[in-house]
């Protein structure tokens, strides 16, 4: 009778601490973004030098869009790398993108100077950009295939290596099964 | 049973008679706050995005607003929401899915219990109806006795436990009740009949009690007391001798202990903890260890991984070390080089720069630093201060002679001279080894005065404006027009002689680093450049803007 | 040498704890009497050395000894004493410190006052209370080290968390973790009970003053919460139904129902099953509270930063629970009880329906608390569960109780007959449909917050109804006036009539609770200067803004004058206080109570280039005041419950 008694404690009590134990194995702070494979929204974005354009000007070609701000470490952790893949790709048909977010103009020209970024950036003026991308926490990375599909979200700093590689798989339309990670900062 | 029904008639009114209120006014603001309301803040922990002060939420509000505005239902955002950032934006979950159980289990569970404990309750009435009815028609006799009858009733300890201690205790029980009893009816909340039926069962139960106790053998009484006296006689014999004696023994052990747990911590953390430029452990570059034993552990993984050139795990094991101090010079210097061999020259410096933030001196940072401006910028003036200052901070040896072969090696920037510095005036007067003049400061240059930023008059071998200096003299907060001498004392590199041809240079320096030239530093030199030691009235006016 | 002395006093409390871990034991197989000493002079060798040690702590936080990584870490040349005082329990490693400091202040004192008493239960009490002890020192000298040096020493600290510069950090961290602590006792006792084999009524009573103090310091760390929640955070809210938050709230849940199913088991002699396991469930909850802010499985805005704690915790947590409800099955036999049930409608079965509610309320708070992660386990989608949730569940449950706290103390024992429900209850019921009447003729038309007020009127009723009969009764028996007549019944009963005090309390918090969840109103707009803004029967004007340098922050201010009815109530200054380190400046709420409602400003926002322009929330919340009266009801009737008043009767 005891013997029954303690079965019953541990049937209750065992499932509860595995489930906390579970707690463990992952990020209780991250959210995984429902975007994958699904079309990406289309946006209109206003250069830094005066240009307007929006994401269907770059159809037919792959895109790499980037979220940042000037203050964001990470971002500035990873801005050579981002320079440095756009060097590489800028003959072929695809594009880079990076948008602004929560920034001020001058801080953000400033990073582009700093950084020496050619590629083109703009800001995100009300933030509806960011909300539409499900951004939460900053550098964001998408990349997009030429039939306007999100291929891959990359939340945090990312490599020039892994930029080539998503962007080749963009190209050829490959969705990726799961979103990255990296070091990230949240937004404000 | 009536009131059985009354309880679960209650739980169903309350659950499902919703609030026939909460109509949703058709005010834009009002929607937007009930959605809002509902929507988690993707920045802060835990707070809605109607209640949240941060940016992206002021921006999501703005959407829903323009949502609400444009005519489109409280579903249909959500929904836009949930597509975005996927269900976990909902403060409220679904009553779908799993979400379902979460609505269902709390009220399953309460009216489970609820119904539970009624049908146990009235199982439990009914059983003991049966039980005690037959029992008690067969002893009215004992059941005259009153209340006031009992007499001293002693009250047993609480710790005592037989039996007889137990009736001893329900008799107090009952009698309580009985007089609760009473006064509840003197306050007449209960009837005469009630109070009449209720009194006679705990009297009969009372009866029960003490008959029970009445045939208990009473010697358990008498040697209660005794008992407890014995115990603590013996106790206090025997505490005078054994008391003392493992007390003694156990006092003895524990400042044993307490001994060598300090010896062991007290090593522990002294450690070599002298300055930066002790070489008790490691090398004169790389400094001592930090006596911290996880940033230990990680500084010397890195430096092990970065011997194996396995660079992204020393830069995993450096990071860790930086995350607990985000100073720290060396790790900040390996990080530096590693940066170095990445191609990464900007980073490599900044990464230099932050050791030297917290220790100038930091001999691996300077020389880092110094490569990172020779090889990749080919800045050889800024690299050759930095050398020069090297070396000045370094004891003879093998290292010292590395760096100084590197600075021989290094090519002499092209510039050789202003065009302008003729040697037809060198300064006059070789009376004392001192360059003297004075210092002004030009007028348009006026606003743009750092009063922070300390001057630096530089004395430089001619042949170049570049070029490691010869001499530097600091003067801080200078105020213009300012009398200066320029001397042996000044000598930047010990037992250098102050002869020959100079260039005499100032410059308002903002960061305070002689080796450093940066943006917007007011700088003049002399006119009549090169001078040489014992010149007077070198007068030099600031009159440029470094770029 | 202040971390020196603090580590090593700290190891050597360990060993004292495993000295009294196994003294216990061996004197269980062997006799001696030294062995049981053994286990109490560990308990004060324990005090002595983790007051050394907090002391140390408390003395390098003062004294701004910064080779201390915990002291660099949690303060600076700037922050004034108390703030470096409350630096203690800042942060992870001093809370745990904070919490063995109070676990063995608990301990000691028990151990003192019994050292006469209970001989066979105590040094069992004392080798579960040691046992805690060890678990938290091994934690605190090996994992989480608040004594860990760091060099090179820096120059300055970091300084504290800016959200946690208030004046109720000085309260509310203590008073919640001596309710939490305080369970301890009661625990150690049931353990202790269990080992020895005496399951009756003597560990109840002798820890029922324990048990009733700790719920007081659990309630009353709760409503500082709130209140710093409401006064400091600056949202408007005091209860957010965070997950560390609900984890603070989850203990007092079973230790209520403790309180209430003791007197059935006092005077039934059942539910001894039943009320030892809610009390191993509280004593288990509290350590899931800190393991919950400690491991970061769950988001939330009190977790500390995560280390390695968090999975020694929910080893301890397994160990607890696996080994109480163990040795509760081993003694099953011991547990049978002889139930003594009359009638279904009846005090036992009020407090038996307490019981379910409360914990009903227990396991839907849990469910709440841990679903996101069922549902990411189970079905893998990622779900939050915030205040809207908690918000509607919890509602019918609380109404329940209120109503059982209406019916609960004034039916009778055994057995209530119609006559005996009309008699105690009919006049109350009656003021409250009037009562309820008069409510929705004035303004209240929806039928929650209809139900719960008229259910909130009936407990008041009913309470003062029993009472008007009560003293009517001592007036014939013995002539005594009302004054008289009330001291005369509390000292006769005091758990009756502080029980009522307490519950009196508790209906002023849920008509707070109630009132300003029901009722709130909020406005926000932008205003130029002298510019207003109307809500209710306020009006809000701007006045201007102001910027200033405090020791550690920028300190922008908006004053804002109200008005009432059109009466000029002052001038209030809601603040962004801007601080080096965060990204965002931190708000400062102020708001004007009254005993109708609180209007409550926010300062969202300013124009940085047009310093006349500040973006101000106003929130309008009813009867909020009547929350912290409510709470020092609940003070006022703990102390009459708890203090020996001169026993007229045997009862208490």
């Amino acid at each position: 009778m005891p013997i029954r008694r303690l079965i019953i404690a541990i049937l209750i009590i065992g499932p509860i601490l595995a489930l906390l134990a579970f707690g463990f194995s992952r990020d209780a702070k991250y959210i995984r973004s429902p975007l994958l494979a699904k079309p990406a929204a289309p946006f209109t974005v206003t250069l830094f030098d005066g240009k307007k354009i929006t994401l269907e000007d770059f159809r037919g070609k792959a895109v790499f869009l980037n979220f940042w701000a000037s203050w964001c470490a990470p971002c500035r952790a990873e801005a050579h790398d981002l320079e440095a893949a756009w060097q590489k790709v800028k003959d072929r048909n695809m594009v880079f993108l990076g948008v602004a977010l929560q920034d001020s103009d001058p801080a953000s020209k400033e990073f582009l100077k700093e950084f020496n970024v050619t590629y083109p950036n703009g800001k995100d003026e009300s933030g509806k950009i960011a909300v539409d991308y499900g951004t939460w926490g900053i550098p964001e990375s998408f990349f997009i295939d030429p039939q306007g599909r999100i291929t891959y979200k990359h939340v945090g700093g990312i490599r020039a290596s892994l930029v080539l590689e998503k962007l080749e798989e963009a190209a050829r339309g490959i969705a990726s099964a799961q979103e990255g990670r990296g070091d990230y900062q949240g937004v404000r | 049973m009536r009131v059985r029904a009354l309880y679960v008639l209650w739980v169903l009114l309350v659950l499902f008679l919703k609030p026939l209120s909460a109509a949703s006014t058709p005010d834009i603001e009002d929607r937007t706050r009930e959605i809002a309301a509902e929507l988690r803040c993707v920045v802060c922990q835990n707070l809605s995005v109607a209640d949240s002060p941060s940016e992206m939420a002021q921006q999501m509000r703005a959407i829903v607003r323009e949502q609400v505005e444009a005519g489109r239902s409280t579903e249909e955002i959500k929904a836009f929401f949930v597509s975005k950032y996927g269900e976990w934006v909902l403060l409220k979950p679904k009553t779908t899915g799993i979400s379902a159980l979460l609505w269902i289990l709390p009220y399953v569970v309460l009216i489970t219990g609820v119904i539970g404990v009624l049908l146990f309750v009235r199982r439990v009435a009914a059983g003991k109806k049966a039980a005690v009815a037959p029992e008690l028609t067969p002893m009215p006799e004992p059941a005259q006795r009153p209340i006031a009858d009992q007499g001293a009733i002693e009250i047993p300890d609480l710790e005592d436990t037989t039996p007889r201690a137990e009736l001893l205790r329900e008799d107090e029980r009952l009698r309580a009740e009985l007089a609760e009893l009473a006064f509840d009816f003197q306050s007449g909340k209960l009837s005469e009949a009630d109070y009449r039926a209720l009194s006679r069962e705990l009297e009969l139960r009372r009866s029960l009690a003490l008959s029970q106790l009445a045939a208990m053998p009473p010697p358990a009484a008498a040697p209660k007391p005794e008992r407890f006296n014995r115990v603590k006689k013996t106790k206090t014999t025997e505490s005078a001798n054994g008391l003392r004696r493992w007390q003694l023994a156990s006092g003895a052990a524990f400042l044993l202990l307490f001994g060598i747990v300090l010896g062991v911590t007290l090593t522990n953390s002294i450690r070599p903890r002298a300055g930066e430029n002790d070489t008790m452990t490691g090398g004169f570059m790389t400094g001592t260890g930090a006596t911290n034993n996880q940033a230990d552990a990680a500084l010397a993984e890195g430096k092990r991984a970065f011997d194996r050139q396995e660079y992204p795990k020393a830069i995993e094991a450096f990071k860790k070390v930086l995350a607990g101090d985000p100073g720290h010079p060396e790790a900040h210097s390996y990080m530096g080089f590693i940066l170095m061999q990445a191609g990464h020259g900007d980073g490599a410096l900044m990464a230099f720069d932050k050791a030297l933030l917290r220790a100038p001196n930091f001999p691996m940072a300077l020389w880092g630093k110094g490569m990172v401006l020779y090889q990749d910028k080919k800045d050889f003036a800024a690299a050759r201060d930095i050398f020069e200052r090297l070396l000045t901070l370094m004891p003879p040896g093998e290292e010292r002679n590395e760096v100084a072969k590197v600075l021989a090696d290094m090519p002499a920037s092209g510039v050789t001279g202003k065009p302008n510095a003729s040697p037809e005036h060198p300064a006059a007067a070789p009376a004392g080894n001192v360059i003297a003049g004075k210092i002004t400061l030009d007028d348009k240059l006026k606003n743009r005065v750092d009063p922070q930023a300390p001057l630096f008059i530089i004395a430089r071998q001619a042949g170049g404006a570049a070029g490691p200096p010869l001499a530097v003299k600091k003067i801080d907060r200078p105020v213009f027009p300012l009398t200066y001498s320029l001397g042996q004392e000044n000598a930047m590199i010990q037992g250098m002689p102050f002869t020959g041809k100079l260039h005499i240079t100032v410059r308002l320096d903002k960061d305070g680093n002689p080796a450093t030239r940066g943006a917007g530093d007011l700088t003049g030199e002399y006119k009549k450049n090169p001078v040489e030691p014992g010149a007077k009235s070198i007068d030099i006016n600031i009159d440029q803007v470094a770029p | 040498m202040t971390a020196i002395l603090g580590h090593s006093s700290i190891v050597l409390a360990l060993l004292a704890a495993l000295v009294g871990i196994a003294s216990p034991l061996i004197a269980a197989r062997f006799e001696p009497e030294r062995f049981r000493t053994a286990a109490r002079y560990s308990i004060f060798g324990q005090f002595i050395l983790v007051t050394l040690a907090a002391l140390a702590l408390i003395y390098g936080l003062v004294a701004l000894d910064f080779s201390i990584k915990y002291v660099a870490f949690n303060t600076t040349r700037a922050t004034p004493i108390y703030y470096r005082v409350t630096g203690l329990w800042g942060a992870l490693e001093g809370s745990l410190l904070l919490w063995e400091w109070i676990l063995i202040i608990f301990a000691g004192i028990v151990a003192w006052i019994y050292r006469q008493r209970h001989h066979e239960m105590m040094p069992w009490v004392v080798m579960i209370f040691s046992l805690v002890s060890a678990f938290f020192l091994a934690v605190i000298a090996f994992l989480s080290n608040p004594f860990e040096a760091i060099f090179p020493v820096p120059a300055d600290g970091r300084g504290l968390n800016p959200l946690l510069e208030d004046a109720n950090m000085m309260t509310h961290p203590p008073l919640l973790y001596t309710g939490f602590v305080g369970l301890t006792v009661p625990y150690a006792f049931a353990m202790a009970a269990l080992i020895v084999g005496k399951i009756d009524e003597a560990w109840i009573t002798t820890t029922r003053r324990w048990t009733i103090t700790a719920w007081f310091f659990l309630t009353a760390g709760n409503l500082v919460g709130a209140w710093w929640s409401y006064h400091v955070l600056g949202w408007g809210g005091y209860w957010a139904w965070d997950p560390v938050e609900n984890a603070a709230f989850m203990p007092w849940l079973p230790a209520t129902a403790f309180l209430h199913s003791v007197q059935v088991q006092e005077r039934r002699r059942m539910l001894k099953l039943w009320n030892l396991s809610l009390i191993i469930v509280a004593f288990s909850l509290t350590i899931f509270g800190t393991f919950l802010t400690r491991s970061g499985i769950i988001s939330s805005i009190h977790a500390f930063s995560s280390g390695p704690v968090g999975g020694f915790f929910l080893a301890f947590l397994a160990f607890i629970l696996i080994g109480s409800f163990g040795l509760l099955a081993y003694r099953a036999d011991l547990l049978k009880d002889q139930p003594e049930l009359d009638s279904v409608v009846s005090r036992e079965s009020a407090f038996l329906l307490n019981n379910i509610v409360l914990v009903s309320a227990l396991f839907t708070i849990f469910l709440g608390t841990v679903f996101p992660l069922i549902s990411e386990a189970v079905a893998g989608v990622q779900v939050s569960v915030g205040a809207p949730y908690f918000n509607s569940v919890t509602v019918p449950l609380f109404l329940l109780l209120v109503f059982l706290m209406a019916v609960g103390p004034i039916i009778a024992w055994r057995r209530a007959s119609w006559d005996n429900l009309r008699r105690n209850f009919l006049w109350p019921a009656c003021v409250s449909l009037l009562f309820a009447i008069g409510l929705f003729v004035w303004k209240v038309r929806e039928f929650l917050p209809l139900l719960g007020f008229t259910l909130l009127a009936f407990v008041v009723a009913t309470m003062l109804y029993d009472t008007a009969l009560a003293l009517r009764a001592r007036r014939r028996i013995a002539g005594e006036g009302v004054l008289r007549g009330l001291v005369t019944l509390t000292r006769r009963n005091q758990r009756r009539y502080g029980g009522f005090v307490v519950h009196l309390g508790v209906v002023l918090i849920i008509l707070g609770i109630a009132g300003s969840m029901t009722y709130s109103r909020e406005k926000d707009a932008t205003l130029a200067l002298q510019q207003s803004l109307e809500i209710g029967s306020y009006r809000v004007q701007f006045e201007g803004l102001q910027g200033s340098q405090q020791p550690t922050h920028f300190r922008v201010e908006g004053a804002f004058r109200i008005f009432h009815n059109g009466a000029d109530q002052g001038v209030v200054t809601p603040a962004l206080k801007f601080f080096p380190t965060q990204q965002s400046p931190i708000g400062r709420a102020v708001h004007q109570s009254s005993l109708s409602e609180d209007i409550y400003l926010i300062l969202s926002g300013f124009s940085e280039v047009d310093r006349n322009q500040a973006t101000l929330k106003v929130l309008v919340r009813p009867l909020v005041i009547w929350m912290w009266i409510g709470g020092f009801v609940i003070t006022l009737g703990t102390l009459i419950c708890i203090l020996p008043m001169g026993k007229l009767r045997p009862d208490c």
